[in-house]
């Protein structure tokens, strides 16, 4: 961390920052191939870090958001100095401390309290600087009497709870999380959150890497987004995060939802008739895959019989895609009486709903069954998925359609005031 | 705020397609600065000692006296094979002459065989923190030579029952500790280093060391080896350490200035390209672990 920049404690700067790995597809590790080269080196430089720039001030937050494999945890392993930057530079000012990895550097075999000291050199203590600071790592983790056991017996919360507590007792002028925030109780992680906000008052900068959209904008002010390997967007993190919300939902709107034409994951019946075709169609009669939630759809089953079927019951099962049911009907449960189909004849049987739904991927199972419902015809499970598009804060399956009214009931002078301002 | 100016499609991850700028120039960390950091991380390399010693002997019931028994147990063994079995004869006190070159030699092949997994064995460690790689094979030799003072004791003691005042040269013997360590820290940097892209070598290390064993002048004196050959086993670095022990503790007498120079010689060489082989390869240990 060399270099020309003189960074005041908790300060960052990095330019143009590369970083390259070197994929092999086959490579000699042994000496035979090594000596005979007969086999030849197959490799690919994939470049994780493509020109990162940004610069942080002391007592800044900065949340690092973006896709797998986007190159986050290079960037924080690049500012922890574990990976060396291959183009560009970093300026770090101060002491660096974080957690990228849970509990790494423990060694099973030592005891919490060996693990503490070691950890706490590792991060450059000394003794006399631990020794002050264990009773307060000790209380902080909540590992109790267990500390003086090998931390191989640590369940993984423990683990976790310990590496949390030595990185952040240490009080280092930049401290780097990666995504270690999601383990742990929630009465730990309540612990941890206050713990940061602290640390960030009293003016340490924190960068923290993570998925958790809601943790990154209660503990961050700014953020990036990284998207293979470049800075995408930076600014403020609400409107990061939003950026980066809006580009999750675009690509999963994109990516293919169904296969065309419709086919099941599992069928089985009788065999009297065979359902030919599913689709499902929009009010123009389009066969679609991605639905806008209330939207009106048709799902269309054509039915070819083999034999004479005396009315036949159709029906189909909407389920999400864990397999939760959402809704099912037939035409017995309708009280739609069918027909005498004889062999040969061809039908087909159209079921139109409007789709109150929350966002998500969706299937269709479809049915022909005899008259008495006992046994499938034909029984397509599975055989027609799609999407409704979008996102929503809404928690559930369907959209009830819910409308919300609010008013003051007591008798304030304010009342004629708009009543969002319900508040004090 | 910055657009999505640059949603770029990751099409060619050779990265041909990319403006890489070209690769800077490193400048080596001045010596002082080298000398300082190292002094400022002392303790973590006192840390790492204690985790290996503490690992090592974790539930053993004679600790840290098991460094001693090697020594007391060849004393016992030799001193009775090689005198009342082969009856070695040209060799007042084979033991003593055995035990002042087979010492050295453990602190030697013990560092190699420790070190040499031990960037490989720290991965987590190493991909969590930033510290100096080197301490992880150096802390390996530094509990290798705590062992190696220690079963110096049981030798000294056998050599002063046996009549063997060697006291007079005790500054030769710190002298010898201390070239021979230089030596012994740069071959471990180097296999350690060696062994994260060249991961044959850990197997490869036992076979080596048996041989460089039988290279050494361990159980025979050099001038036992034909004149003809005796190159060879000079060429052999550990002989020259081995000479200087065994003046210590053997023939008591002031090694030639000329041992002594090697030795010195061979111990700053081997530290020097030990670890500047080390730091060039340190750039690359976190991405192939």
């Amino acid at each position: 961390m060399d270099g020309q920049g003189v960074c005041r404690p908790g300060q960052i700067r990095v330019r143009d920052l590369w970083e390259v790995f070197r994929v092999y597809h086959s490579r000699p590790m042994g000496v035979k191939e090594k000596l005979t080269r007969a086999q030849k080196v197959v490799f690919e430089d994939f470049w994780a870090l493509k020109g990162v720039t940004f610069s942080l001030e002391p007592g800044e937050s900065l949340a690092i958001i973006g896709p797998n494999g986007s190159g986050k945890s290079t960037l924080l392993k690049c500012l922890a100095g574990t990976l060396t930057p291959d183009r560009g530079s970093i300026d770090i000012g101060g002491k660096v401390a974080g957690l990228l990895e849970l509990g790494a550097g423990f060694h099973p075999d030592l005891s919490g309290k060996e693990n503490i000291y070691l950890n706490g050199s590792i991060l450059g203590m000394r003794r006399k600087e631990i020794d002050a600071l264990y009773e307060r790592i000790v209380e902080f983790s909540g590992v109790g009497e267990f500390i003086e056991n090998p931390v191989r017996n640590f369940s993984s919360g423990m683990y976790v709870r310990l590496g949390f507590a030595i990185a952040i007792q240490v009080d280092p002028d930049v401290l780097l999380l990666d995504e270690v925030l999601a383990v742990g109780d929630a009465e730990f992680q309540a612990k941890c959150f206050e713990k940061l906000s602290e640390t960030r008052r009293r003016g340490r900068t924190v960068l923290l890497v993570t998925h958790d959209t809601q943790s990154a904008m209660r503990l961050c002010e700014r953020a990036i987004l990284l998207d293979e390997g470049r800075v995408v967007a930076e600014g403020p993190c609400r409107e990061v995060v939003a950026l980066y919300q809006q580009r999750v939902i675009a690509q999963r709107d994109a990516e293919p939802v169904s296969t065309v034409p419709a086919q099941p994951a599992s069928r089985w019946g009788t065999g009297e008739a065979t359902i030919s075709s599913v689709e499902l169609l929009d009010g123009s009669g389009m066969q679609v895959d991605r639905i806008a939630a209330g939207e009106e759809v048709a799902l269309r089953m054509v039915f070819d019989f083999k034999e004479r079927v005396e009315y036949p019951i159709a029906g189909f099962l909407l389920t999400t895609d864990e397999g939760a049911e959402v809704f099912g009907t037939n035409t017995l449960s309708r009280r739609i009486e069918t027909a005498v189909f004889e062999a040969g004849d061809r039908a087909e049987v159209v079921f139109r709903q409007k789709l109150d739904l929350l966002p998500g991927r969706y299937m269709f199972s479809v049915a022909l069954a005899a008259s008495d419902g006992s046994e499938p015809i034909d029984y397509w499970r599975d055989c027609l998925y799609f999407r409704i598009r979008g996102a929503s804060g809404d928690k559930g399956i369907v959209d009830l359609g819910t409308t919300i009214e609010l008013s003051r009931l007591s008798a304030e002078p304010e009342l004629q005031r708009p009543p969002q301002v319900l508040k004090g | 705020m910055r657009g999505a100016e640059e949603v770029i499609g990751n099409a060619d991850p050779t990265g041909a397609d990319l403006a890489v700028p070209p690769r800077p120039r490193r400048r080596p960390r001045p010596l002082r600065k080298l000398l300082g950091d190292f002094w400022q991380s002392r303790e973590l390399l006192r840390n790492l000692v204690a985790r290996d010693l503490k690992i090592r002997y974790k539930d053993s019931i004679l600790g840290f006296a098991w460094s001693m028994v090697t020594p007391l147990a060849t004393v016992l063994v030799f001193g009775f094979i090689f005198t009342r079995v082969f009856e070695v004869t040209n060799t007042a006190d084979f033991s003593l002459f055995f035990l002042a070159g087979f010492l050295p030699w453990q602190f030697l092949s013990g560092s190699i065989a420790e070190s040499v997994g031990a960037i490989v064995g720290n991965g987590p460690l190493m991909r969590q923190v930033n510290f100096p790689r080197e301490y992880l094979p150096l802390s390996k030799v530094s509990s290798q030579a705590i062992h190696f003072v220690l079963s110096l004791g049981v030798l000294s003691v056998y050599a002063l029952v046996r009549g063997y005042n060697f006291f007079p040269f005790l500054p030769v013997l710190a002298l010898a500790i201390l070239f021979h360590a230089l030596f012994v820290a740069g071959m471990s940097m180097a296999f350690a280093a060696a062994n994260v892209a060249f991961r044959d070598l850990q197997e490869l290390v036992p076979v080596m060391l048996l041989l460089w064993f039988y290279g050494s002048p361990l159980f025979y004196r050099l001038e036992m080896v034909p004149a003809e050959w005796r190159w060879l086993i000079l060429l052999n670095p550990m002989t020259w350490f081995l000479d200087l022990y065994r003046h210590v503790f053997y023939y008591l007498v002031v090694p030639p200035t000329k041992v002594m120079a090697v030795a010195a010689f061979l111990g700053v060489a081997s530290t020097a390209v030990g670890y500047l082989l080390f730091v060039r390869l340190a750039r690359t240990f976190s991405k192939e672990l």
